[in-house]
């Protein structure tokens, strides 16, 4: 395991402290030690003191007592008084000092016993006996008795002193074997110190300065330029880590130097290119001022004939061509080139389109310049300074996307030709002169048409208003101008001033309500007709929605058309349809009447020629009141007036009614009459006006075939509806003729040219019947003669509402 | 003319048609008188009281359904019948006239015997 720096200096301080705090411990124990002994030495010297103190005390009370006695005089008495008061003390003293050592402690209270016994029981009885009888005092005291006790108590002392200096003497030599272990001790932990300290700084300065000093040298060596220097990377933990980061650092440093001076090399390489690609700049620059200024003289331009003849003019400069056409679109005509521009030549030595054949005309086929260098004499040029050579030639076609929309020819007379660079030149100022150039023809065109339109609509006799979807007015043609003074709605919106002007229609809600819906739906379309009550005029405004490319309606356009003659002219036809239908049935009445009651022989006898000419008479007057019945009804069906009953009615019943009707008819025209009828389903519709379709028809039929013939009334289920069909063997009808056939007064050929009577209304009127009914009619040819015709109406659909 | 005969007035701006009906009537064993305008007509009616009128429809100053109206307002001639006779077929123009209070109408033109039958009708009806 390898062991950070910081690890191992922590370690090594720590091992030098341990050494050096358990020697200082070992050293402060041996010393203490010493002390103590020293201590023991002092304590055992002050007991033997105190030891030869109280014997002494003992002594002076046994020499006390016996001077005492033997003087007789109690002043003699005063050592042994001393004595007596000291020795207490002096035991205890002695008892307390050998409190350490129990066997010396035992010797001293047995001292203090037999010192107590000695004074208690002896010396005192004996001070006693002597007050009260001196000689037995002095008798005992010479028994010796005390003597013997002072001298066992002598005894006790020496015993206790010799063993006190035994220890004295060894607590002395253990002090002297400490102190001088103690010095030795330190000298040792002096000596190990100083080595392991000698030893730390020598790992310090191996394992740390000297690398760090490597590393400082490598660094100035860096510094100075060497960048393949290095340093070896041994060493300990974060000395080798700053070592191979030193190492790493200088390699990047040698590849960046390397890369910056192959970064270098290159430069001073491309130094070159770039001084020849500014030089290209610069004459690509040229150019391009050329080209711009070319552009912004363009975008001056007012109109297409000066815009032509600026494009000719700037490429002629910038070709040195001494001669120039240009041929553009026509303004109407695109996919012509025509003659817009020359120089150097007059309009009438060149053609007025461009010649589909020759240089000019590849240029356009091939949409890129053409050039050609000429010989000295082949091309001659009238022009103002004579008859000139022409050299060099180029064609360029003016391009708009790619359609070609114009064409510059230009011409050199001297001795030079065209070079790419100015044919590039060219080539580019021809691309922009063709924007230029068709977007001045654009504006031309448009300008014509936008003229067109403005004199169009300002000719129109009806009003014309263009509104925004607010309604407020946009623009307007003259004629709405004076309408709208005439109708005062001169106002500038059209919805706002809504109220204001329906308050002078004759139907001011409908008026409302028309500009109502318009205004809601701005993609609504229609008509609407009005009267204005003060002038009685009548108008009629159709409105569309004006929608943007999207299909978006962003505007609307009011067409005001007056239709007030036309109004006029409907009530006159009304009023001489009218008028017309009772003067001339008022006299045919008298006609009809009196015919019928000369007929009846009431006035008298008729011969028989009166009698078949009155009936003559009679007959036509009945056609003239059939004649004015039918015009009536068409002026009707014309003003929507034809009014239809609503009722369920069975077509096959219909139509047997009016066989049964028809066949006295068919008998006296000896014509046979058929009827295949099968019940069908009821229809809504009105039975009489039905009834009259299949009379008409019947009555045709009968009518155009020839005594023998045979006419057939056929009903049948059809895919919507129900169906009859009434065909006939009769004369038929031309083909081409069917279409017409249900015109008003159209009367087939084959019946004009069999001189059959009729007025040519009875199909028309037919026809507006079933109209009515929303049902159709068809006429077609029977095989083998004769003519077939065929009414569908359907069941399910609501009648045409009479307006 | 005797009391027996019922008496017809008969209106009409036309006076080849006022000869058609007044001989047609007359022929039929009726009474008749004749008035030229509307205006006239009433007048006639208010002091005849006839047994029936037969009125044109278009006729000057006052035509044949106002006429109508007028007698049917009058408490006078309120209960005199009216056949009218029309020029127009619309039926529009029918209902106008017994709106007005007509008890029939004849097409013109017509058949005087149709006339006569009608007339009868009418009368018989009463």
């Amino acid at each position: 395991m390898r062991l950070s720096l910081t690890a191992r200096t922590l370690a090594g301080g720590l091992l030098l402290a341990l050494v050096v705090g358990a020697t200082i411990a070992l050293l402060a124990l041996r010393i203490d030690r010493t002390q103590h002994a020293s201590e023991r030495q002092d304590r055992s010297a002050e007991t033997i003191a105190a030891a030869n103190r109280l014997e002494q005390s003992v002594l002076d009370l046994e020499t006390g007592l016996r001077g005492y006695l033997l003087g007789g005089d109690d002043r003699f008495l005063q050592p042994y008084r001393e004595a007596e008061a000291r020795y207490p003390r002096q035991t205890s003293q002695l008892v307390v000092l050998t409190a350490d050592e129990p066997a010396q402690h035992e010797r001293a209270e047995a001292i203090r016993a037999a010192v107590v016994h000695y004074h208690g029981s002896w010396t005192r009885s004996l001070v006693d006996l002597s007050h009260r009888n001196l000689a037995g005092a002095r008798k005992l005291e010479a028994s010796g008795a005390g003597k013997e006790m002072v001298d066992a108590i002598r005894g006790r002392f020496a015993r206790f002193l010799a063993v006190e200096q035994q220890i004295a003497r060894g607590e002395q030599r253990s002090a002297e074997r400490g102190s001088k272990a103690a010095r030795t001790l330190a000298f040792a932990a002096i000596g190990f110190a100083f080595l392991a300290t000698l030893v730390f700084v020598l790992w310090l300065h191996r394992g740390i300065v000297l690398p760090v000093r490597r590393l400082g040298r490598a660094a100035h060596a860096i510094a100075g330029g060497v960048l393949s220097t290095r340093v070896a990377d041994d060493g300990i933990a974060e000395v080798r880590t700053l070592k191979q980061s030193f190492n790493v650092m200088a390699a990047a440093l040698e590849a960046n130097r390397d890369e910056l001076e192959a970064q270098n090399a290159e430069l001073e390489g491309q130094q070159l290119e770039i001084e020849q690609t500014l030089e290209n700049l610069a004459a690509e620059q040229h150019k391009l001022a050329r080209i711009s200024d070319f552009a912004g003289g363009l975008v001056g331009m007012p109109s297409l004939a000066q815009t032509a003849d600026f494009v000719l003019d700037r490429l002629c400069a910038v070709a040195g061509a001494e001669i120039g056409t240009l041929y553009g679109s026509g303004v109407s005509s695109p996919h012509e080139l025509v003659l817009r521009a020359v120089r150097g030549i007059g309009y009438d030595e060149v053609s007025e389109v461009l010649p589909p054949v020759g240089l000019a005309a590849r240029a356009v086929q091939q949409r890129g310049v053409v050039t050609t260098a000429y010989g000295e004499s082949e091309l001659r040029l009238q022009s103002f300074n004579g008859e000139v050579h022409v050299r060099d030639e180029l064609h360029v076609p003016l391009l708009r996307g790619d359609s070609v929309v114009g064409l510059v020819s230009l011409a050199r007379v001297g001795e030079r030709h065209f070079t790419p660079t100015e044919i590039d030149l060219i080539d580019r100022l021809a691309t922009l002169a063709g924007v230029a150039l068709e977007q001045a023809r654009s504006l031309t065109h448009a300008e014509r048409l936008a003229s067109l339109n403005r004199t169009l609509i300002e000719a129109m006799p009806d009003g014309i208003r263009l509104l925004d979807l607010d309604g407020t007015v946009l623009s307007e043609n003259p004629a709405m101008g004076g309408l709208a003074v005439a109708l005062g709605v001169g106002s500038t919106n059209v919805y706002g001033s809504a109220d204001d002007v329906a308050e002078q229609m004759t139907d001011p809600d409908g008026y409302r309500a028309s500009l109502d819906a318009l205004r809601d739906d701005p993609a609504a379309e229609g008509s609407f007709e009005f009267t204005v009550r003060a002038s009685g005029r009548s108008f009629r405004r159709h409105s569309v929605p004006v929608v943007d490319g999207g299909g978006r309606a962003v505007a609307r356009l009011f067409v005001l058309h007056e239709t007030t003659q036309e109004r006029d002219l409907d009530r006159l036809k009304e009023e001489f349809v009218a008028t017309v239908s009772h003067e001339l049935r008022t006299p045919l009445a008298s006609i009809v009447g009196f015919v019928e009651l000369l007929l009846g022989g009431e006035p008298g006898p008729l011969t028989g020629d009166q009698g078949e000419f009155l009936e003559i008479v009679r007959r036509s007057s009945q056609r003239l009141h059939r004649l004015v019945g039918d015009l009536l009804f068409v002026s009707r069906v014309d003003a929507r007036q034809l009014d239809l009953e609503r009722e369920e009615v069975r077509l096959d019943e219909v139509a047997r009614a009016s066989v049964q009707a028809a066949l006295p008819e068919a008998r006296r025209r000896d014509v046979e009459l058929a009827a295949e009828l099968v019940p069908l389903p009821a229809i809504h519709g009105d039975g009489a006006r039905i009834g009259q379709v299949l009379d008409n028809l019947l009555s045709n039929a009968l009518k155009f075939t020839p005594a023998g013939g045979r006419v057939t009334v056929a009903t049948e289920a059809s895919e919507t509806g129900v169906a009859v069909v009434v065909s006939d063997t009769g004369i038929g009808i031309p083909e081409d003729e069917a279409e017409r056939l249900f015109r008003r007064f159209f009367r087939a050929s084959s019946a004009i040219d069999a001189q059959i009577p009729g007025t040519g209304l009875g199909l028309a009127i037919t026809k507006a019947i079933v109209d009515a009914h929303a049902g159709t009619i068809a006429v077609s040819n029977r095989p083998g003669g004769g003519t077939v015709f065929r009414v569908e109406l359907p069941i399910a659909h609501p009648l045409r509402e009479a307006a | 003319v005797t009391d027996a005969q019922p008496l017809v007035l008969i209106a009409d701006d036309d006076p080849d048609l006022r000869t058609l009906v007044t001989y047609r009537l007359e022929k039929s064993g009726y009474a008749v008188i004749a008035a030229s305008d509307g205006a006239e007509a009433m007048e006639l009616a208010v002091e005849r009281l006839p047994a029936l009128c037969v009125l044109d429809v278009m006729m000057p100053r006052l035509d044949g359904y106002e006429l109508t109206r007028r007698l049917r307002a009058n408490e006078a001639t309120s209960r005199i019948p009216v056949i009218l006779l029309t020029a127009r077929s619309q039926e529009q123009d029918v209902r106008q006239g017994f709106d007005a209070g007509a008890d029939d109408y004849i097409r013109k033109p017509f058949s005087p015997d149709e006339l006569r039958a009608r007339v009868q009708v009418v009368l018989g009806r009463r």
